[in-house]
């Protein structure tokens, strides 16, 4: 087992090392060059030539990759070209409100999805598992900034009993405050999320319900609820945890337009300003934070596979 | 032991000989209306199950409404797209004032209102079906085409070129796909649907390269494939021949899948203001300027929401149809 | 004295295509301490006889019976949770596929302890947090149902059992994994046990020690056995009594070496001519023509009549009943058959 996830470690290290390289010569083969597309067309040679000596671009392209890699590994991200900030700086403010979205969108969607899953595939064809199945493909069917919208309209304009503007740190305002702003986006986020695992826990459920040893347990006496909890969820699980990682992507992506729904700075909002703006070392910076986020998610699914299967727990590689 | 025995009744002279047997079985058969569905081909059995299926029948329709309206969009909209009438306009509500330019007062109707430029909301919102289909259909075309090719040769040779190829999609599959199609955006510098259609389009060539990687690895070994190894046959020919038709079922209900994720990309970069000029009718343009005046105008965002998920849930009811029909399993295609 | 006595067992299945009537009104009954053979073509409902017995159908699945009488009690009346205490416990089954019938997730040892806890009163909670407990933190070596799934592991002859039983199924080989199951099913010294094509799926060396064990329970447990193979000599060198199913109806049972010596339903003739036998050259085996039906609405009477080379019109519209040809218990189903004595038993 050490072994397999060593492995799975240095996967992850790797793919987050392609993506900073891939990401650095991207930016270096834009047409004209960053500075160029930067102050635009009409800008003097002299001024794009002191651009370039500031962002260390004149410099031979082997020397700027390393240092590039030395300041990633010192976490030195650069600095905004629009304020001058560092980076680091804007990240720190901006990450934890994207996570606290993405939080509560996992939690709610986790909340609401395994149960209903379960629901749905235990009483297949009944009336419940109709409802559910109906309510997820909703779900599946409605992009987060949309239910954010609808969220915002009904709670913050014609209810008002939420606030749907701006985010409250935790250390600042306290808990209470801090969930109020981020109840709505984390449930916006997480009813898609909901609906795409929902549908992978009825559909694995239902596919470890027929196996043959859910037959065996029942030709040995074991009961209906024991069945369903000691022999048929540990199984069921396994799809579903690929799932529910992977799909985090979708939370992050939801969290990234639901910023903008309820005005909260997170680095969706850093994005989209960073590539309006032509700020290339904060539209990189965001990107591999992003698909650092994504390789760190994958790397915990791996490791929570070896805990539910034990063909791979035992080192048994092929499957 | 011995099996004698098993022949002592054949001599019997009122036995019926094979044939007679046949057709009195058949004679049978044929009053039962079971034995009739049994010959029936596979097309014509995932034919049946559509027809039968009535969240297909519900997909289907939605879609081809969709796609008449994409299509028909002008003589639809009751507007010009560009036109403009009073602003925020209510749902059901009339705007008043010379529109047609003759010096006469004209009383213009608005179904779903207007919005903050004062544009006949329902007419946006037609023209936006024909941005959100083309946008669709073009870049899953793109990513099908080259996510194929990546995931055939990959997967069909095998080696170093699968582990390099694998690897760059391994490394695609890290990103979340509208944060990939952002970056692409930042990349080609600029907003346009050209560049909307390049960025989804990029962002989801990985679905379809392992999709189609994994059937061909179950397929390369298959006897037919090897037949046609064995005499001789190229490997291009193989390929498109004998491998690609056999993986149609799943590619099917992938693409199926991927049209109203590529619908809902391109709303989502058009509500971050990433993805078509600010003038074009889109819905992602819409919800964003509903979004502005949410406290003013409520059907601004919610109509163009309820038209993509309208049109998602009618793609998505299709495609999971299909894959019933097709016997596809959920884990084998991907859902974003 | 009778273990198990089945009169007029229907099972149907409702599906979008019909009615499936996998079990149609068989009769059967198995005396203590018999092994009873059950043959029959693959499709023929061998295994749906099996599980309508332990009431395992699942759900489209309807159980009728005259009589499903199992040591005299109707087991068709009793509730689920009845069931519960009889499955695995004074009935239990060894299903066809030893590949798929272990769960992955539970190591084989707990398997078998589960069993143990369930039925026997050894004082070990069988609560669902008890349970889940045992699943996520294992089961205690030093309990008393980890001490008898090590002896059962031992006496289906697996080797080392006490580091075996810490296993989970993939790293078990199928023959182990059928002696697990055999294990399994043995734990609670069941009255009758229920073996599902117990081989068919294992190498031909594997399946005779497995036979081997079969007969040995017999003697150490004085356990019935119902033993379902499509394996004609399987039957030959295990079974008291053969039963021979076509098409969810029964259509000819005697003992073993009644039937072997003088078969007389076409069908049975037919079965044996197309098995090989020790004296019979490969070339003088003759497979039946044509293929089991589909049980929905068989509209002919007699169910092998199109494939039967003795058939004639009537077979298609008359029920064979049951008559008695030849010595002892020997009946079967085929009105070409003349009646030993003139006995018929006429079916309902
Ligand atoms: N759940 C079900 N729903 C519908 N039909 C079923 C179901 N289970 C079994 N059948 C049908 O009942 C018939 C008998 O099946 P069964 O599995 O009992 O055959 P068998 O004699 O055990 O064959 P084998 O030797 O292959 O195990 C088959 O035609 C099968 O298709
Ligand atoms: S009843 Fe007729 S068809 Fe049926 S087995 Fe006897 S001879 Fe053959
Ligand atoms: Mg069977």
């Amino acid at each position: 087992m050490k072994k397999y996830i060593a492995k799975r470690v240095l996967n992850a290290l790797f793919v987050v090392w392609l993506v900073a390289t891939v990401v650095f010569f991207g930016l270096r083969a834009i047409p004209g060059g960053p500075v160029r597309t930067m102050l635009g067309a009409e800008a003097t040679e002299e001024a794009v030539n002191r651009m370039r000596a500031e962002l260390g671009l004149d410099q031979p392209l082997y020397v700027q990759y390393v240092e590039w890699m030395i300041d990633l590994m010192t976490f030195d991200l650069g600095q905004s070209l629009t304020s001058g900030e560092q980076i680091s700086v804007m990240m720190a403010s901006a990450v934890p409100r994207t996570l606290s979205i993405a939080l509560i969108g996992v939690v709610v969607g986790l909340g609401i999805a395994l149960p209903t899953g379960i629901i749905s595939a235990t009483r297949k064809g009944q009336r419940s598992d109709y409802v559910a199945t109906v309510a997820a493909f909703l779900g599946l069917s409605m992009p987060a900034f949309f239910i954010g919208i609808l969220l915002a309209l009904v709670f913050g304009v014609w209810w008002g009993v939420l606030p749907i503007v701006g985010y409250a740190p935790l250390q600042e305002d306290g808990i209470v405050e801090w969930f109020r702003r981020i109840l709505l986006p984390g449930i916006s986020v997480g009813v898609p999320y909901a609906a795409v695992v929902m549908r992978m826990t009825r559909s694995s459920l239902l596919e470890v319900l027929d196996a043959e040893y859910m037959r065996t347990a029942k030709a040995k006496g074991v009961g209906r609820t024991t069945r369903l909890y000691k022999h048929a969820m540990q199984n069921a699980l396994i799809p579903v945890v690929t799932v529910a990682g992977i799909q985090i992507a979708l939370v992050l992506v939801g969290s990234v337009t639901v910023e903008l729904v309820f005005g909260i700075q997170g680095i969706g909002r850093l994005l989209v300003d960073a590539i309006l703006d032509r700020n290339y070392p904060v539209t990189q910076a965001v990107i591999l934070l992003v698909a650092s986020i994504m390789v760190f998610m994958n790397l915990s699914v791996d490791i929570i596979y070896t805990f539910l299967d034990p063909r791979i727990r035992y080192g048994d590689e092929a499957s | 032991m011995s099996n004698d025995h098993t022949t002592a009744g054949r001599s019997d002279s009122d036995a019926l000989d094979p044939d007679e047997r046949e057709r009195i079985a058949r004679r049978y058969r044929d009053e039962s209306p079971v034995e009739s569905t049994e010959n029936r081909g596979v097309y014509r059995r995932i034919r049946d199950q559509i027809l039968s299926d009535k969240k297909a029948i519900f997909g289907a329709t939605m879609v081809l409404l969709f796609v008449f309206t994409a299509m028909f969009a002008p003589m639809i909209a009751p507007y010009e797209q560009d036109e403009t009438f009073g602003i925020n306009q209510e749902p059901n509500s009339y705007s008043e004032g010379d529109y047609t330019g003759n010096g006469e007062i004209d009383r213009v109707w608005h179904v779903l209102g207007t919005d903050s430029f004062g544009h006949d909301l329902f007419t946006r919102i037609v023209f936006g079906a024909r941005i959100s289909l083309l946008v669709a259909l073009t870049t899953v075309a793109f990513a099908f085409t080259v996510g194929t090719a990546i995931g055939l040769i990959a997967g069909y040779y095998g080696g170093l070129i699968d582990e390099l190829l694998m690897r760059y999609v391994d490394f695609q599959w890290a990103f979340p796909s509208i944060i990939l199609a952002a970056g692409l955006i930042a990349f080609l510098g600029g907003l346009g649907v050209t560049n909307v259609v390049i960025a989804i389009g990029v962002a989801f060539i990985d679905d379809f390269a392992r999709l189609v990687r994994g059937e061909v690895l179950s397929i390369r070994e298959e006897e037919y494939v090897l037949a046609a190894r064995a005499i001789g046959t190229s490997d291009r020919r193989i390929m498109t021949k004998e491998i690609l038709p056999n993986a149609v079922a799943p590619i099917i209900v992938q693409m199926t899948l991927m049209i109203p994720l590529a619908i809902i990309a391109e709303a989502a970069l058009s509500f971050l203001g990433l993805g078509v000029k600010p003038t074009t009718p889109t819905w992602g343009l819409l919800l964003a300027e509903g979004r502005q005046y949410i406290n003013q105008a409520w059907w601004i965002s919610v109509f163009p929401g309820l038209a993509i998920m309208v049109v998602v849930l009618a793609f998505n009811m299709f495609g999971d149809s299909l894959r019933d029909a097709f016997d596809v399993k959920q884990s084998e295609v991907s859902e974003k | 004295m009778t273990m198990l006595q089945i009169e007029n067992l229907r099972t149907e299945f409702e599906t979008p295509r019909g009615t499936v009537t996998a079990v149609n009104g068989v009769d059967l009954h198995i005396d203590n301490g018999e092994i009873v053979g059950l043959v029959g073509e693959s499709g023929s409902g061998k295994s749906v006889l099996a599980q309508s017995v332990m009431r395992l159908v699942e759900d489209p699945g309807e159980i009728t019976a005259d009589e499903l009488l199992f040591k005299g009690e109707p087991l068709l009346e009793k509730s689920e949770a009845e069931m519960t205490t009889i499955r695995g416990n004074e009935i239990s089954m060894v299903f066809q596929d030893p590949m798929n019938s272990l769960n992955p997730t539970i190591t084989v040892g707990e398997q078998i302890a589960e069993t143990v806890r369930l039925h026997q009163d050894i004082g070990e909670s069988i609560s669902l947090p008890a349970e889940m407990k045992r699943k996520i933190i294992g089961a205690s070596k030093a309990s008393e149902s980890w001490r008898r799934a090590i002896e059962m592991l031992e006496s289906v002859q697996i080797p080392h059992p006490e580091s075996r039983a810490t296993d989970y199924p993939h790293e078990f080989s199928g023959g182990m994994r059928q002696r697990a199951m055999i294990a399994i099913a043995l734990s609670c010294e069941p009255d009758l046990l229920i073996a599902d094509e117990p081989t068919t799926a294992l190498d031909v060396t594997i399946q005779a020690q497995i036979l081997e064990e079969l007969h040995s329970i017999l003697e150490v447990f004085d356990t019935s056995i119902l033993l379902i193979t499509h394996d004609l000599a399987v039957v030959a060198e295990t079974c008291d009594r053969v039963n021979v199913m076509y098409a969810g109806e029964m259509v000819e049972r005697a003992t073993t070496r009644e039937l072997f010596s003088n078969p007389q339903h076409p069908y049975t003739q037919a079965l044996l001519a197309s098995t090989p036998q020790v004296e019979t050259a490969v070339e003088e085996l003759e497979p039946i023509p044509g293929t089991v039906p589909e049980p929905i609405d068989i509209p002919y009477a007699c169910h092998f009549a199109p494939r039967c080379p003795e058939a004639k019109e009537e077979c298609f519209e008359v029920d064979p009943a049951f008559r008695r040809v030849g010595s002892e218990d020997h009946e079967a189903a085929c009105i070409r058959r003349d009646p030993v004595d003139g006995e018929v038993i006429e079916n309902e």
